[in-house]
């Protein structure tokens, strides 16, 4: 239920995901640890959703329910849907490495041992596609015969962006593809992004850092202790404060270092200690006895958000 | 107190290019330097040569005159990008916030790091809760220069500007000189009073060292 | 919206039982330690009459009171082999002590001094590992006069490369973490960052490279007496009797080498296993699994 994409294709929808990790606290006993909860997000055609948070608010995790790689004592429930039609764990393995991509953070991701043009060719793919990508890329043909330590920063960013166009994907999902790089070749990386979704793939884009998702995406999810707080036009960020619904996502414009760069209080509550109700009630400047409650997602002005004050 | 880069030049071995040549730059205490510059230009590999881990191929790095100590504390402390691969994962984290000096309840109020946390494994805490004790474990008495690199990086944006209230904050009351290593030019302008340009201060171009 | 599907029904994911993986595992590893351990002492403290000459009782099949029969002078089986078993776990014991000694000096002084020391035991290791093992142990067993000491050396001496390396491994790297790093500028001592940081790390792969010796080293002392440099043909040992039950195979003695075999096989699983299993718990990446 896009509000702003009626006319674009859903690629991927998740709806009230829960993931928990099984895990033994005192010798034998095991508990279960919720880290993901009721958390809905969608990403469409030709767009890129940026995917905000701090570490530890389950950006990855999403990531990794989506494309099926959670280590063994993970639990999930809820619903994922791709191009409108469930998700299942067969169709992960089948789908990812071809219609679903993971662009990963760094070389480091990479056979250290294998020549690079043989890793983007992968088990999959051809020689022909590979240097179709290549080209694409501008890099020449003999980047193919380069092992990873060779290549240089850009060079790397390139490499890892074209195993995302070997095949027709249509969802790809960038974990923090970002730092560690300056602002150049940080823009640069987003800008092959942007070309992507221009060519109608979807585009998760997950980072922590709100400046460089601004500048790219159309939409942007914010994530807080394992769910949604707020999701809505990137516009809405780049208008200010009050654009925005969620008192945590106004926080974060408060924060940048190119505004006051006054922090809020307090942090993140730990996914073995939530408080009931609002998940960001303890930091909150709107706080009411109503934040108690169970809060739902809801639409306003254009954008939806978990907060019973939102106006 | 000053910290002194004189003449700086580093390589890893003779035959590798050299990553910095002839770097001069002074650090006071008063000084809050902000390290600036694209990647490759040799900013990390400097960080760590000022505060003692690399030594440095030719020329020396002086505090007040006198080499760096290669025994005991040093005065001169790193706080790095990654504070989960800067604590022991099999320490709680209070033998990791107590490991060299014992932060008083005041210190750890105003850093934010709570009572609970000190029970819990590293694994259970985020990237800045962790980057919280690592920079509370180098705020000891005789810390008298922190270098920064990178060290908000990782963090969303109110974290990192918690962070560095903090660290500005401790600093201006201990009297401590600060080096931070950042690519964001909108923080080194907020929380800096001088930026200096490794590509102005080292004669060394990334593009040379390739072609070497 | 309204046909949600549950994503992971029926998956293995949600299945929870009673009995936990770590559980399990306990149960594995106390099982078979205690496996182990009573064979071991029951061939210490053993009378050697059960397994003595009684030529009345000569090729008796498998019964009640010969559980795996009796061999061309008359000798239980059942007891011999326990008693040889025992035998074998005593030289593992013994190779594995020394080997795992060897191995934990080597592999930090490669890993601490660096350089020459470095690449000098580094070759070591590449040289035991390059040459055909069982034509070591042959030839060390040889020239230290056969017999239980010459195998026991020869399987002690033999089994240190591969742990040196796994040691030498986790020391660089643990010696190279950041946190170890930034233990030394805060003034810690070269002892205590090796008692706090190091010798942490570098025990728990230690201990486990340990428990997967004693296969080996059971493994090589039986083929070793097998082969006949071993323990002498007095001494109750699995590769002797196997080599004698060699004999009366084509005459359809098939207890003779059956179940002697089979007990050296389970033992050396179950070596296995424990260590498998220790080293899944030990491990922070499939610990909670």
């Amino acid at each position: 239920m896009g509000v702003l994409n009626n006319n674009k294709e859903s690629v991927l929808k998740v709806k009230n995901l829960t993931v928990s990790f099984s895990r033994y606290d005192r010798g034998w006993n095991k508990t279960n640890l919720q880290v993901i909860h009721s958390l809905d997000v969608e990403v469409f055609s030709g767009e890129i959703l940026a995917v905000v948070g701090s570490s530890g608010s389950g950006k990855s995790l999403l990531a990794h329910s989506v494309l099926g790689i959670l280590p063994d004592n993970a639990t999930i429930t809820g619903s994922m849907e791709f191009m409108g039609k469930p998700l299942t764990e067969k169709d992960q393995k089948k789908l990812r490495g071809e219609q679903i991509v993971l662009i990963p953070q760094s070389v480091e991701f990479l056979d250290p041992l294998m020549k690079v043009g043989k890793q983007v060719k992968g088990i999959k793919g051809t020689v022909e596609k590979m240097r179709e990508a290549f080209r694409r890329y501008g890099l020449s043909e003999n980047v193919e015969k380069m092992y990873p330590f060779q290549l240089s920063g850009g060079m790397a960013r390139r490499v890892l962006v074209s195993t995302a166009v070997m095949e027709k994907s249509k969802l790809i999902i960038a974990d923090e593809p970002t730092p560690g790089l300056d602002m150049e070749m940080a823009m640069e990386t987003l800008r092959h992004f942007r070309q992507l979704a221009d060519q109608g793939c979807g585009v998760m884009l997950i980072t922590h850092d709100i400046d460089l998702a601004l500048s790219v995406a159309d939409r942007i999810a914010v994530f807080y202790a394992g769910t949604t707080v707020e999701e809505c036009p990137a516009e809405d960020f780049i208008k200010g404060k009050k654009a925005l619904r969620h008192p945590y996502s106004r926080a974060f414009i408060d924060a940048l270092p190119q505004n006051s760069f006054k922090p809020i209080k307090g942090t993140q509550p730990y996914a073995g200690d939530l408080p009931k109700g609002c998940l960001f009630a303890d930091r909150c400047p709107l706080r009411t006895e109503e934040c108690g409650g169970k809060i739902q997602m809801s639409s306003v002005r254009g954008g939806k958000v978990r907060c019973v004050h939102a106006t | 107190m000053q910290l002194k880069a004189d003449n700086i030049s580093f390589r890893y071995n003779d035959k590798s290019p050299w990553v910095l040549r002839n770097v001069n730059f002074t650090v006071e205490s008063a000084d809050r330097i902000a390290l600036v510059g694209p990647s490759g230009y040799g900013k990390s590999t400097l960080s760590k040569i000022l505060s003692g881990y690399l030594k440095p191929t030719e020329g020396k790095v002086l505090l007040n005159g006198e080499l760096l100590p290669e025994k005991g504390y040093c005065p001169v402390q790193m706080v790095y990008q990654h504070p989960e691969q800067a604590v022991n994962p099999r320490w709680k984290m209070d033998k990791t916030l107590n490991e060299c000096w014992k932060p008083d309840q005041n210190l750890l109020d105003s850093m934010g790091i709570e009572k609970e946390w000190l029970k819990r494994w590293p694994s259970e805490l985020s990237g800045g809760e962790l980057q919280r004790f690592c920079i509370a474990r180098v705020l000891g008495p005789d810390t008298k220069f922190l270098i920064c690199d990178e060290i908000s990086t990782m963090l969303d944006v109110i974290t990192q500007a918690q962070i560095w209230q903090l660290v500005l904050e401790i600093s201006e009351e201990r009297n401590i000189g600060l080096v931070v290593v950042t690519h964001n030019m909108a923080l080194a302008e907020k929380v800096c009073n001088k930026i200096v340009r490794l590509p102005e201060i080292s004669v060394q171009k990334p593009e040379e060292r390739i072609s070497v | 919206m309204h046909n949600d599907s549950i994503f992971a029904a029926g998956s293995p994911r949600l299945k929870s039982s009673g009995i936990n993986t770590r559980k399990k595992m306990i149960i594995y590893i106390t099982a078979a330690c205690v496996y182990l351990i009573a064979v071991l002492i029951a061939g210490l403290v053993m009378n050697p009459d059960l397994y003595g000459v009684h030529y009345e009782n000569k090729f008796l099949t498998p019964s009640f009171s010969h559980p795996f029969g009796t061999d061309f002078m008359g000798r239980d089986m059942f007891w011999r082999s326990i008693k040889g078993l025992s035998n074998s776990i005593l030289v593992g014991l013994a190779a594995s002590a020394v080997s795992s000694v060897i191995a934990l000096i080597f592999g930090v002084a490669a890993a601490v001094a660096g350089g020459k020391t470095d690449k000098i035991i580094t070759w070591l290791v590449d040289c035991c590992m390059g040459m055909p093992h069982i034509v070591l142990l042959l030839l060390i067993s040889y020239m230290m006069g056969r017999g239980g000491f010459g195998v026991a050396f020869a399987v002690a001496v033999t089994h240190w490369p591969e742990l040196t390396r796994l040691v030498r491994a986790e020391v660089l790297q643990v010696k190279n973490a950041q946190y170890v790093q930034a233990a030394v500028k805060m003034g810690k001592s070269k002892t205590r960052i090796a008692k706090e940081h190091i010798i942490p790390h570098v025990l728990p792969v230690y201990l486990i490279g340990l428990v997967l010796l004693f296969p080996h080293a059971i493994m090589h002392e039986a083929s070793l007496t097998f082969l006949g440099f071993g323990f002498s043909a007095s001494t109750p040992a699995i590769g002797g009797i196997l080599s004698e039950a060699m004999k009366h195979i084509v005459t359809g003695k098939w207890w003779l080498c059956l179940f002697p075999g089979l007990i050296l096989l389970v033992a050396v699983m179950l070596f296995d296993v424990i260590g498998d299993k220790l080293k899944m718990l030990l491990n922070p990446g499939s610990g909670n699994q």
